[in-house]
Protein backbone atom coordinates (compact mmCIF):
# COMPACT_ATOMS: atom_id res chain seq x y z
CA UNK A 1 0.00 0.00 0.00
CA UNK A 2 1.32 3.43 -0.93
CA UNK A 3 -0.02 6.19 1.26
CA UNK A 4 0.89 9.85 0.92
CA UNK A 5 0.14 12.41 3.61
CA UNK A 6 0.38 15.93 2.19
CA UNK A 7 -0.14 19.19 4.00
CA UNK A 8 -0.68 22.48 2.18
CA UNK A 9 -0.20 25.34 4.61
CA UNK A 10 -0.52 29.06 3.95
CA UNK A 11 -2.89 31.98 4.43
CA UNK A 12 -6.56 32.49 3.69
CA UNK A 13 -6.93 33.79 0.12
CA UNK A 14 -3.98 31.85 -1.29
CA UNK A 15 -6.15 29.03 -2.58
CA UNK A 16 -4.77 26.50 -0.12
CA UNK A 17 -8.02 24.56 0.21
CA UNK A 18 -8.73 24.74 -3.51
CA UNK A 19 -5.22 23.35 -4.08
CA UNK A 20 -6.02 20.46 -1.75
CA UNK A 21 -9.28 19.81 -3.61
CA UNK A 22 -7.54 19.68 -6.99
CA UNK A 23 -4.90 17.29 -5.68
CA UNK A 24 -7.49 14.97 -4.07
CA UNK A 25 -9.82 15.01 -7.06
CA UNK A 26 -6.93 14.12 -9.35
CA UNK A 27 -6.35 11.02 -7.22
CA UNK A 28 -10.01 9.99 -6.88
CA UNK A 29 -11.63 11.01 -10.15
CA UNK A 30 -8.69 10.64 -12.54
CA UNK A 31 -6.75 7.73 -11.07
CA UNK A 32 -9.33 5.75 -9.11
CA UNK A 33 -7.40 6.05 -5.87
CA UNK A 34 -8.85 6.88 -2.48
CA UNK A 35 -8.31 10.33 -0.99
CA UNK A 36 -9.48 12.38 1.95
CA UNK A 37 -9.25 16.11 2.44
CA UNK A 38 -9.57 17.78 5.81
CA UNK A 39 -9.24 21.49 6.32
CA UNK A 40 -8.34 23.75 9.19
CA UNK A 41 -8.11 27.48 9.43
CA UNK A 42 -7.76 30.36 11.85
CA UNK A 43 -10.68 32.59 12.84
CA UNK A 44 -9.88 35.30 10.26
CA UNK A 45 -11.56 35.14 6.85
CA UNK A 46 -8.60 36.42 4.81
CA UNK A 47 -4.98 36.56 5.91
CA UNK A 48 -5.31 34.07 8.76
CA UNK A 49 -3.66 30.68 8.56
CA UNK A 50 -5.22 28.04 6.36
CA UNK A 51 -4.31 24.37 5.99
CA UNK A 52 -5.44 21.58 3.69
CA UNK A 53 -4.47 18.03 4.68
CA UNK A 54 -4.69 15.47 1.92
CA UNK A 55 -4.29 11.71 2.23
CA UNK A 56 -3.92 9.75 -1.01
CA UNK A 57 -3.71 5.99 -1.14
CA UNK A 58 -4.09 3.23 -3.70
CA UNK A 59 -6.16 1.32 -1.13
CA UNK A 60 -9.12 2.49 0.98
CA UNK A 61 -7.87 4.92 3.62
CA UNK A 62 -8.20 3.85 7.24
CA UNK A 63 -7.19 6.91 9.26
CA UNK A 64 -8.13 10.00 7.22
CA UNK A 65 -6.21 12.66 9.15
CA UNK A 66 -2.64 13.89 8.66
CA UNK A 67 -0.62 13.85 11.86
CA UNK A 68 2.83 13.98 10.25
CA UNK A 69 2.96 14.82 6.55
CA UNK A 70 5.28 13.23 4.02
CA UNK A 71 5.19 16.44 2.04
CA UNK A 72 4.61 19.97 3.32
CA UNK A 73 3.81 22.76 0.87
CA UNK A 74 4.45 25.98 2.80
CA UNK A 75 3.09 29.15 1.24
CA UNK A 76 3.52 31.45 4.25
CA UNK A 77 6.00 31.88 7.08
CA UNK A 78 3.25 31.12 9.57
CA UNK A 79 2.50 27.92 7.71
CA UNK A 80 6.07 26.77 8.12
CA UNK A 81 6.44 27.96 11.71
CA UNK A 82 3.17 26.41 12.86
CA UNK A 83 4.03 23.09 11.24
CA UNK A 84 7.33 22.91 13.09
CA UNK A 85 5.84 24.14 16.36
CA UNK A 86 3.06 21.52 16.20
CA UNK A 87 5.48 18.71 15.38
CA UNK A 88 4.14 18.39 11.85
CA UNK A 89 7.61 18.35 10.30
CA UNK A 90 7.53 16.75 6.83
CA UNK A 91 9.14 13.33 6.60
CA UNK A 92 10.20 13.51 2.96
CA UNK A 93 9.94 16.89 1.35
CA UNK A 94 9.34 20.60 1.91
CA UNK A 95 8.14 22.73 -0.99
CA UNK A 96 8.02 26.45 -0.15
CA UNK A 97 7.42 29.85 -1.63
CA UNK A 98 10.98 31.19 -1.66
CA UNK A 99 9.87 34.84 -1.56
CA UNK A 100 7.53 34.42 1.40
CA UNK A 101 9.10 31.70 3.53
CA UNK A 102 12.49 31.84 5.21
CA UNK A 103 13.95 28.36 5.52
CA UNK A 104 17.39 29.34 6.78
CA UNK A 105 16.83 27.53 10.07
CA UNK A 106 15.53 24.34 8.45
CA UNK A 107 17.78 21.42 7.66
CA UNK A 108 17.96 17.70 7.23
CA UNK A 109 15.23 17.29 4.64
CA UNK A 110 14.84 17.68 0.91
CA UNK A 111 13.63 21.17 0.06
CA UNK A 112 12.34 22.76 -3.11
CA UNK A 113 11.88 26.52 -3.19
CA UNK A 114 10.22 28.55 -5.90
CA UNK A 115 8.72 32.06 -5.95
CA UNK A 116 5.20 30.81 -6.67
CA UNK A 117 3.40 33.99 -5.68
CA UNK A 118 5.77 36.18 -7.67
CA UNK A 119 5.38 33.92 -10.71
CA UNK A 120 1.60 34.15 -10.36
CA UNK A 121 1.79 37.95 -10.13
CA UNK A 122 3.90 38.07 -13.26
CA UNK A 123 1.28 36.02 -15.04
CA UNK A 124 -1.23 38.65 -13.93
CA UNK A 125 -3.17 36.79 -11.21
CA UNK A 126 -1.76 36.45 -7.70
CA UNK A 127 -4.48 33.91 -6.82
CA UNK A 128 -3.05 31.23 -9.09
CA UNK A 129 0.05 30.74 -6.95
CA UNK A 130 -1.58 27.51 -5.73
CA UNK A 131 -1.61 26.20 -9.30
CA UNK A 132 2.08 27.06 -9.66
CA UNK A 133 2.73 25.04 -6.50
CA UNK A 134 0.76 22.05 -7.82
CA UNK A 135 2.94 22.15 -10.94
CA UNK A 136 6.04 22.06 -8.73
CA UNK A 137 4.57 19.20 -6.69
CA UNK A 138 3.98 17.20 -9.87
CA UNK A 139 7.61 17.67 -10.88
CA UNK A 140 9.25 16.54 -7.66
CA UNK A 141 6.83 13.79 -6.52
CA UNK A 142 4.88 11.00 -8.20
CA UNK A 143 1.84 11.23 -5.90
CA UNK A 144 -0.48 11.72 -8.89
CA UNK A 145 0.24 12.02 -12.60
CA UNK A 146 0.76 15.47 -14.07
CA UNK A 147 -1.98 14.88 -16.62
CA UNK A 148 -4.43 14.01 -13.84
CA UNK A 149 -3.85 17.35 -12.13
CA UNK A 150 -4.13 19.20 -15.43
CA UNK A 151 -7.40 17.42 -16.25
CA UNK A 152 -8.94 18.54 -12.95
CA UNK A 153 -7.66 22.09 -13.43
CA UNK A 154 -9.12 22.21 -16.96
CA UNK A 155 -12.46 21.00 -15.66
CA UNK A 156 -12.53 23.45 -12.77
CA UNK A 157 -11.39 26.57 -14.64
CA UNK A 158 -12.69 26.34 -18.20
CA UNK A 159 -12.75 30.14 -18.56
CA UNK A 160 -9.12 30.65 -17.49
CA UNK A 161 -7.73 27.50 -19.01
CA UNK A 162 -4.65 28.86 -20.71
CA UNK A 163 -3.61 30.99 -17.75
CA UNK A 164 -3.88 28.09 -15.33
CA UNK A 165 -2.00 25.74 -17.62
CA UNK A 166 0.77 28.30 -17.95
CA UNK A 167 0.93 28.78 -14.19
CA UNK A 168 1.12 25.03 -13.72
CA UNK A 169 3.95 24.62 -16.25
CA UNK A 170 5.87 27.54 -14.71
CA UNK A 171 5.74 25.60 -11.45
CA UNK A 172 7.10 22.53 -13.20
CA UNK A 173 9.93 24.53 -14.73
CA UNK A 174 10.99 26.26 -11.53
CA UNK A 175 10.86 23.05 -9.51
CA UNK A 176 13.29 21.49 -11.98
CA UNK A 177 15.71 24.31 -11.32
CA UNK A 178 15.02 24.94 -7.65
CA UNK A 179 15.55 21.58 -5.97
CA UNK A 180 18.01 21.85 -3.12
CA UNK A 181 18.82 18.98 -0.82
CA UNK A 182 20.24 20.04 2.53
CA UNK B 1 -38.74 12.31 -10.07
CA UNK B 2 -35.03 12.33 -10.79
CA UNK B 3 -35.01 15.85 -12.21
CA UNK B 4 -32.64 18.09 -10.32
CA UNK B 5 -31.12 15.22 -8.33
CA UNK B 6 -27.41 14.49 -8.36
CA UNK B 7 -26.67 12.21 -11.34
CA UNK B 8 -25.19 8.76 -10.72
CA UNK B 9 -21.39 8.69 -10.85
CA UNK B 10 -18.20 9.15 -8.92
CA UNK B 11 -17.66 12.30 -6.88
CA UNK B 12 -15.23 13.85 -4.43
CA UNK B 13 -17.43 15.62 -1.95
CA UNK B 14 -17.79 16.97 1.57
CA UNK B 15 -19.68 14.72 4.00
CA UNK B 16 -22.32 17.34 4.77
CA UNK B 17 -22.97 17.95 1.08
CA UNK B 18 -23.27 14.19 0.45
CA UNK B 19 -25.88 14.08 3.22
CA UNK B 20 -27.97 16.76 1.45
CA UNK B 21 -27.79 15.06 -1.95
CA UNK B 22 -28.84 11.76 -0.37
CA UNK B 23 -31.76 13.39 1.44
CA UNK B 24 -33.05 14.80 -1.85
CA UNK B 25 -32.81 11.36 -3.49
CA UNK B 26 -34.64 9.87 -0.48
CA UNK B 27 -37.46 12.30 -1.23
CA UNK B 28 -36.83 15.05 1.33
CA UNK B 29 -38.60 18.19 0.17
CA UNK B 30 -38.64 20.27 3.36
CA UNK B 31 -35.87 21.49 5.62
CA UNK B 32 -36.17 23.80 8.59
CA UNK B 33 -33.10 24.59 10.61
CA UNK B 34 -30.90 27.03 12.43
CA UNK B 35 -27.22 27.21 11.45
CA UNK B 36 -24.68 25.76 13.84
CA UNK B 37 -21.11 24.59 13.33
CA UNK B 38 -20.22 21.90 12.28
CA UNK B 39 -23.56 21.16 10.58
CA UNK B 40 -24.11 24.50 8.80
CA UNK B 41 -23.10 23.28 5.33
CA UNK B 42 -26.17 21.01 5.38
CA UNK B 43 -28.47 23.97 5.96
CA UNK B 44 -26.60 26.13 3.47
CA UNK B 45 -26.62 23.51 0.72
CA UNK B 46 -30.28 22.65 1.40
CA UNK B 47 -31.22 26.33 0.99
CA UNK B 48 -29.65 26.22 -2.47
CA UNK B 49 -30.78 22.76 -3.58
CA UNK B 50 -34.32 22.40 -2.26
CA UNK B 51 -35.85 25.12 -4.47
CA UNK B 52 -34.23 23.40 -7.48
CA UNK B 53 -36.20 20.20 -6.83
CA UNK B 54 -39.48 21.86 -5.90
CA UNK B 55 -38.92 21.70 -2.16
CA UNK B 56 -39.06 24.28 0.59
CA UNK B 57 -36.43 25.62 2.96
CA UNK B 58 -36.98 27.76 6.03
CA UNK B 59 -34.34 29.19 8.33
CA UNK B 60 -36.10 29.25 11.70
CA UNK B 61 -35.55 31.43 14.75
CA UNK B 62 -34.10 28.54 16.74
CA UNK B 63 -33.85 24.77 16.95
CA UNK B 64 -37.09 24.30 18.88
CA UNK B 65 -39.02 25.96 16.06
CA UNK B 66 -36.96 24.01 13.51
CA UNK B 67 -37.92 20.56 14.77
CA UNK B 68 -41.57 21.59 15.20
CA UNK B 69 -41.73 22.92 11.62
CA UNK B 70 -40.23 19.64 10.43
CA UNK B 71 -42.87 17.64 12.33
CA UNK B 72 -45.61 19.85 10.93
CA UNK B 73 -44.41 19.40 7.35
CA UNK B 74 -44.18 15.66 7.84
CA UNK B 75 -47.75 15.52 9.12
CA UNK B 76 -48.73 17.22 5.87
CA UNK B 77 -47.05 14.36 4.02
CA UNK B 78 -43.69 15.84 3.05
CA UNK B 79 -40.48 14.02 3.91
CA UNK B 80 -38.65 16.46 6.17
CA UNK B 81 -35.30 16.95 7.80
CA UNK B 82 -33.27 19.22 10.03
CA UNK B 83 -29.59 19.35 10.94
CA UNK B 84 -27.84 20.64 14.01
CA UNK B 85 -25.07 20.03 16.55
CA UNK B 86 -25.06 19.34 20.29
CA UNK B 87 -26.49 22.63 21.62
CA UNK B 88 -29.26 22.59 19.01
CA UNK B 89 -29.89 18.88 19.57
CA UNK B 90 -30.48 19.66 23.25
CA UNK B 91 -33.07 22.27 22.31
CA UNK B 92 -34.77 19.84 19.94
CA UNK B 93 -35.35 17.15 22.56
CA UNK B 94 -38.89 18.23 23.40
CA UNK B 95 -39.84 18.17 19.72
CA UNK B 96 -38.18 14.79 19.22
CA UNK B 97 -40.32 13.37 22.04
CA UNK B 98 -43.40 14.89 20.42
CA UNK B 99 -42.40 13.25 17.13
CA UNK B 100 -42.01 9.90 18.89
CA UNK B 101 -45.40 10.15 20.61
CA UNK B 102 -47.24 11.33 17.49
CA UNK B 103 -45.37 8.81 15.30
CA UNK B 104 -44.16 11.44 12.87
CA UNK B 105 -41.41 10.41 10.46
CA UNK B 106 -38.46 12.79 10.04
CA UNK B 107 -34.68 12.81 10.02
CA UNK B 108 -32.48 14.76 12.41
CA UNK B 109 -28.79 15.05 11.59
CA UNK B 110 -26.66 15.74 14.64
CA UNK B 111 -23.07 16.55 13.70
CA UNK B 112 -21.37 16.06 17.04
CA UNK B 113 -18.85 18.58 18.30
CA UNK B 114 -17.10 18.89 21.65
CA UNK B 115 -19.39 19.43 24.64
CA UNK B 116 -20.95 19.83 27.15
CA UNK B 117 -22.83 23.09 26.49
CA UNK B 118 -21.31 25.30 23.79
CA UNK B 119 -18.12 23.24 24.15
CA UNK B 120 -15.71 23.33 21.23
CA UNK B 121 -17.77 24.44 18.23
CA UNK B 122 -15.29 23.55 15.49
CA UNK B 123 -13.79 20.35 16.89
CA UNK B 124 -14.89 16.76 17.13
CA UNK B 125 -16.85 14.95 19.84
CA UNK B 126 -18.95 11.79 20.32
CA UNK B 127 -20.66 12.88 23.49
CA UNK B 128 -24.29 12.77 22.27
CA UNK B 129 -24.61 8.99 22.01
CA UNK B 130 -26.76 8.56 25.11
CA UNK B 131 -28.69 11.75 24.41
CA UNK B 132 -29.60 10.37 20.99
CA UNK B 133 -31.09 7.35 22.75
CA UNK B 134 -32.96 8.91 25.63
CA UNK B 135 -32.56 12.68 25.33
CA UNK B 136 -36.28 13.34 25.52
CA UNK B 137 -38.34 12.30 28.51
CA UNK B 138 -40.45 9.17 28.62
CA UNK B 139 -40.03 5.82 26.92
CA UNK B 140 -39.27 5.47 23.25
CA UNK B 141 -36.89 3.38 21.20
CA UNK B 142 -34.53 5.52 19.14
CA UNK B 143 -33.12 4.59 15.74
CA UNK B 144 -29.64 6.09 15.33
CA UNK B 145 -27.01 5.57 12.62
CA UNK B 146 -23.31 6.52 12.90
CA UNK B 147 -21.51 7.10 9.56
CA UNK B 148 -17.72 6.74 9.31
CA UNK B 149 -17.03 8.10 5.82
CA UNK B 150 -18.50 10.34 3.12
CA UNK B 151 -20.12 7.38 1.36
CA UNK B 152 -21.99 6.53 4.55
CA UNK B 153 -23.05 10.15 5.04
CA UNK B 154 -24.88 9.49 1.77
CA UNK B 155 -26.02 5.88 2.25
CA UNK B 156 -27.11 6.22 5.88
CA UNK B 157 -29.04 9.43 5.22
CA UNK B 158 -31.18 7.44 2.79
CA UNK B 159 -31.47 4.59 5.31
CA UNK B 160 -32.45 7.08 8.02
CA UNK B 161 -35.29 8.37 5.84
CA UNK B 162 -36.35 4.83 4.99
CA UNK B 163 -36.39 3.76 8.65
CA UNK B 164 -38.29 6.90 9.66
CA UNK B 165 -40.95 6.19 7.02
CA UNK B 166 -41.10 2.48 7.80
CA UNK B 167 -41.42 2.85 11.57
CA UNK B 168 -43.11 6.27 11.61
CA UNK B 169 -40.75 8.05 13.96
CA UNK B 170 -37.86 10.55 14.05
CA UNK B 171 -34.54 8.92 13.14
CA UNK B 172 -31.13 10.40 13.97
CA UNK B 173 -28.04 10.43 11.76
CA UNK B 174 -25.34 10.84 14.42
CA UNK B 175 -22.33 12.16 12.53
CA UNK B 176 -19.29 13.96 13.92
CA UNK B 177 -17.30 17.03 12.94
CA UNK B 178 -14.54 15.16 11.11
CA UNK B 179 -16.79 12.90 9.03
CA UNK B 180 -19.08 15.82 8.15
CA UNK B 181 -16.38 18.30 7.22
CA UNK B 182 -14.13 15.79 5.51
CA UNK B 183 -14.09 15.51 1.73
CA UNK B 184 -13.94 11.97 0.40
CA UNK B 185 -14.93 9.79 -2.49
CA UNK B 186 -18.60 9.11 -3.13
CA UNK B 187 -20.29 6.83 -5.61
CA UNK B 188 -23.89 7.72 -6.40
CA UNK B 189 -25.57 4.58 -7.75
CA UNK B 190 -28.23 4.65 -10.49
CA UNK B 191 -31.30 6.11 -8.82
CA UNK B 192 -33.52 3.16 -9.67
CA UNK B 193 -31.15 0.90 -7.71
CA UNK B 194 -31.60 2.94 -4.52
CA UNK B 195 -34.23 1.54 -2.19
CA UNK B 196 -36.69 4.23 -1.14
CA UNK B 197 -39.38 3.56 1.48
CA UNK B 198 -42.51 5.69 1.69
CA UNK B 199 -44.93 5.72 4.61
CA UNK B 200 -48.10 3.71 4.24
CA UNK B 201 -51.30 5.70 3.86
CA UNK B 202 -54.75 4.58 5.06
CA UNK B 203 -56.46 2.20 2.67
CA UNK B 204 -59.96 3.14 3.84
CA UNK B 205 -61.80 6.26 2.64
CA UNK B 206 -61.70 9.33 4.92
CA UNK B 207 -65.41 9.37 5.64
CA UNK B 208 -65.84 5.95 7.26
CA UNK B 209 -67.23 6.08 10.79
CA UNK B 210 -64.94 5.02 13.67
CA UNK B 211 -61.74 5.58 11.67
CA UNK B 212 -58.81 4.82 13.96
CA UNK B 213 -55.60 6.63 12.93
CA UNK B 214 -53.57 4.61 15.45
CA UNK B 215 -55.37 1.32 14.87
CA UNK B 216 -53.88 -1.34 17.17
CA UNK B 217 -54.15 -4.03 14.51
CA UNK B 218 -51.11 -2.52 12.79
CA UNK B 219 -47.55 -2.75 14.09
CA UNK B 220 -46.97 0.59 12.37
CA UNK B 221 -50.28 2.29 11.60
CA UNK B 222 -50.78 3.87 8.15
CA UNK B 223 -50.47 7.64 8.45
CA UNK B 224 -53.52 9.81 7.83
CA UNK B 225 -52.09 13.10 6.60
CA UNK B 226 -53.41 16.56 7.26
CA UNK B 227 -55.56 17.62 4.35
CA UNK B 228 -56.62 14.15 3.22
CA UNK B 229 -59.98 14.52 4.90
CA UNK B 230 -59.52 12.12 7.81
CA UNK B 231 -60.49 13.31 11.26
CA UNK B 232 -57.13 13.04 13.00
CA UNK B 233 -56.18 14.19 16.45
CA UNK B 234 -52.41 14.57 16.80
CA UNK B 235 -51.35 14.96 20.42
CA UNK B 236 -48.35 14.48 22.65
CA UNK B 237 -50.70 13.25 25.37
CA UNK B 238 -51.06 9.53 25.95
CA UNK B 239 -53.75 8.56 23.45
CA UNK B 240 -55.88 5.66 22.34
CA UNK B 241 -56.30 4.21 18.87
CA UNK B 242 -58.46 7.17 17.86
CA UNK B 243 -55.64 9.53 18.84
CA UNK B 244 -57.69 11.02 21.67
CA UNK B 245 -56.08 11.71 25.06
CA UNK B 246 -56.93 8.91 27.47
CA UNK B 247 -55.41 8.77 30.91
CA UNK B 248 -55.53 5.21 32.15
CA UNK B 249 -52.81 2.74 32.85
CA UNK B 250 -54.42 0.37 30.37
CA UNK B 251 -54.25 2.83 27.47
CA UNK B 252 -50.77 3.93 28.54
CA UNK B 253 -49.65 0.29 28.53
CA UNK B 254 -50.85 -0.11 24.95
CA UNK B 255 -49.54 3.27 23.78
CA UNK B 256 -46.03 3.08 25.24
CA UNK B 257 -45.53 -0.61 24.47
CA UNK B 258 -46.63 0.06 20.91
CA UNK B 259 -44.01 2.83 20.56
CA UNK B 260 -41.10 0.70 21.74
CA UNK B 261 -42.27 -2.64 20.27
CA UNK B 262 -42.40 -1.47 16.69
CA UNK B 263 -38.63 -0.91 16.89
CA UNK B 264 -37.69 -3.72 19.30
CA UNK B 265 -39.55 -6.35 17.27
CA UNK B 266 -37.70 -5.26 14.14
CA UNK B 267 -34.30 -4.54 15.72
CA UNK B 268 -32.55 -7.28 13.77
CA UNK B 269 -33.68 -5.71 10.52
CA UNK B 270 -32.37 -2.32 11.65
CA UNK B 271 -29.01 -3.49 13.02
CA UNK B 272 -26.03 -2.85 10.82
CA UNK B 273 -22.49 -3.66 11.87
CA UNK B 274 -19.15 -4.26 10.18
CA UNK B 275 -16.99 -7.24 11.18
CA UNK B 276 -13.33 -6.35 10.72
CA UNK B 277 -10.69 -9.07 11.25
CA UNK B 278 -12.87 -10.68 13.91
CA UNK B 279 -12.60 -14.35 12.87
CA UNK B 280 -10.01 -15.35 15.47
CA UNK B 281 -9.79 -12.09 17.43
CA UNK B 282 -9.36 -12.26 21.17
CA UNK B 283 -8.99 -8.50 21.58
CA UNK B 284 -12.01 -6.79 20.08
CA UNK B 285 -12.49 -3.06 19.58
CA UNK B 286 -16.07 -1.87 19.54
CA UNK B 287 -15.97 1.37 17.62
CA UNK B 288 -18.15 3.76 15.63
CA UNK B 289 -17.94 7.01 13.66
CA UNK B 290 -14.59 8.71 13.21
CA UNK B 291 -13.00 6.68 16.02
CA UNK B 292 -13.47 3.52 13.96
CA UNK B 293 -11.19 4.97 11.30
CA UNK B 294 -8.34 4.97 13.84
CA UNK B 295 -9.38 1.51 14.98
CA UNK B 296 -8.94 -0.06 11.52
CA UNK B 297 -5.33 1.01 11.45
CA UNK B 298 -4.66 0.10 15.09
CA UNK B 299 -6.01 -3.42 14.43
CA UNK B 300 -3.82 -3.84 11.33
CA UNK B 301 -0.66 -2.76 13.17
CA UNK B 302 -1.53 -4.98 16.15
CA UNK B 303 -1.97 -7.93 13.75
CA UNK B 304 1.47 -7.21 12.28
CA UNK B 305 2.85 -7.51 15.82
CA UNK B 306 1.17 -10.88 16.27
CA UNK B 307 -1.70 -9.65 18.43
CA UNK B 308 -5.04 -11.18 17.46
CA UNK B 309 -7.03 -7.96 17.33
CA UNK B 310 -10.27 -7.17 15.50
CA UNK B 311 -13.07 -4.66 15.42
CA UNK B 312 -16.83 -4.73 15.55
CA UNK B 313 -17.99 -1.44 14.05
CA UNK B 314 -21.41 -0.27 15.06
CA UNK B 315 -23.23 1.38 12.16
CA UNK B 316 -26.54 1.22 14.02
CA UNK B 317 -25.97 2.57 17.53
CA UNK B 318 -29.62 2.33 18.57
CA UNK B 319 -31.43 0.02 18.85
CA UNK B 320 -28.26 -1.43 20.34
CA UNK B 321 -27.17 -4.62 18.51
CA UNK B 322 -26.92 -6.51 21.80
CA UNK B 323 -27.07 -10.06 20.42
CA UNK B 324 -24.25 -9.35 17.99
CA UNK B 325 -22.08 -7.81 20.71
CA UNK B 326 -22.81 -10.73 23.02
CA UNK B 327 -21.81 -13.24 20.36
CA UNK B 328 -18.55 -11.42 19.63
CA UNK B 329 -17.78 -11.23 23.36
CA UNK B 330 -18.13 -15.01 23.75
CA UNK B 331 -14.93 -15.63 21.79
CA UNK B 332 -13.07 -12.49 22.95
CA UNK B 333 -10.79 -12.16 25.95
CA UNK B 334 -11.07 -8.38 26.19
CA UNK B 335 -13.31 -5.80 24.55
CA UNK B 336 -11.92 -2.26 24.23
CA UNK B 337 -14.35 0.59 23.60
CA UNK B 338 -12.64 3.73 22.30
CA UNK B 339 -14.96 6.73 22.07
CA UNK B 340 -14.62 10.52 22.14
CA UNK B 341 -16.53 10.85 25.39
CA UNK B 342 -16.08 9.75 28.96
CA UNK B 343 -17.74 6.38 28.39
CA UNK B 344 -21.20 6.04 26.79
CA UNK B 345 -21.67 3.09 24.40
CA UNK B 346 -19.48 1.11 26.81
CA UNK B 347 -22.52 0.78 29.12
CA UNK B 348 -24.77 -1.33 26.88
CA UNK B 349 -21.64 -3.26 25.85
CA UNK B 350 -20.98 -4.12 29.50
CA UNK B 351 -24.62 -5.05 29.92
CA UNK B 352 -24.29 -8.00 27.54
CA UNK B 353 -20.57 -8.79 27.26
CA UNK B 354 -19.31 -12.14 28.52
CA UNK B 355 -15.72 -10.88 28.82
CA UNK B 356 -13.74 -8.03 30.35
CA UNK B 357 -14.71 -4.62 28.88
CA UNK B 358 -12.20 -1.76 28.97
CA UNK B 359 -13.02 1.84 28.04
CA UNK B 360 -10.74 4.21 26.18
CA UNK B 361 -12.31 7.52 27.10
CA UNK B 362 -10.98 10.38 25.03
CA UNK B 363 -11.90 13.98 25.68
CA UNK B 364 -13.44 15.94 22.79
CA UNK B 365 -11.35 18.24 20.60
CA UNK B 366 -9.28 15.62 18.78
CA UNK B 367 -9.57 12.13 17.37
CA UNK B 368 -7.66 9.41 19.23
CA UNK B 369 -4.95 8.47 16.72
CA UNK B 370 -4.26 4.84 15.77
CA UNK B 371 -1.20 4.98 18.08
CA UNK B 372 -3.36 5.79 21.10
CA UNK B 373 -5.69 2.86 20.44
CA UNK B 374 -2.75 0.59 19.62
CA UNK B 375 -1.16 1.36 23.00
CA UNK B 376 -4.34 0.19 24.71
CA UNK B 377 -4.47 -2.98 22.58
CA UNK B 378 -0.85 -3.73 23.48
CA UNK B 379 -1.54 -3.10 27.16
CA UNK B 380 -4.56 -5.41 27.41
CA UNK B 381 -2.86 -8.11 25.34
CA UNK B 382 -0.18 -8.63 27.98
Amino acid sequence: MVRWDISLFGSGGQGIIRGGQILSEAAVLEEGKDATLTIAYGPEQVGGWSRADVVISDEPIDFPLVTKPDVLVAMSQEGLDRSWKEGRVPKKLLIYDSELVNVSKIGGIKMVGLPATKIAEQLGRRVIANIVMLGALSEVTDIVRRESLLNVIRRKFPKALELNERAFMEGVKHAKEGATTV
Amino acid sequence: MTEGLIPPGKYFMQGNVACVEAALIAGCRFFAGYPITPSSEILQWMSYRLPQVGGHFIQMEDEIASIMAVLGASNAGVKSMTATSGPGFSLMQEGIGFGMMTETPCVIVNVQRGGPSTGIPTLVGQGDVMQARWGSHGDYEAIVYAPNNVQEMFDLTIKAFNASEEYRQPVVLLADQVISHMYGSLTVPPHDEIKIVNRKLPCVPPNIPDFKPFDAKYEVPPMALAGMGYRVHVTGLTHDERGYPYYTHEVSTWCVKHLVSKVRNNAKKIWEVEHFMLEDADIVLISYGITSRSSYQAVKIARSEGIKAGMLRLITLWPFPDEIVKKVSEQAKVIVVPEINMGQIIHPVREVAECLVVGLSWAPGAVPTPDVILDTIRYVSR
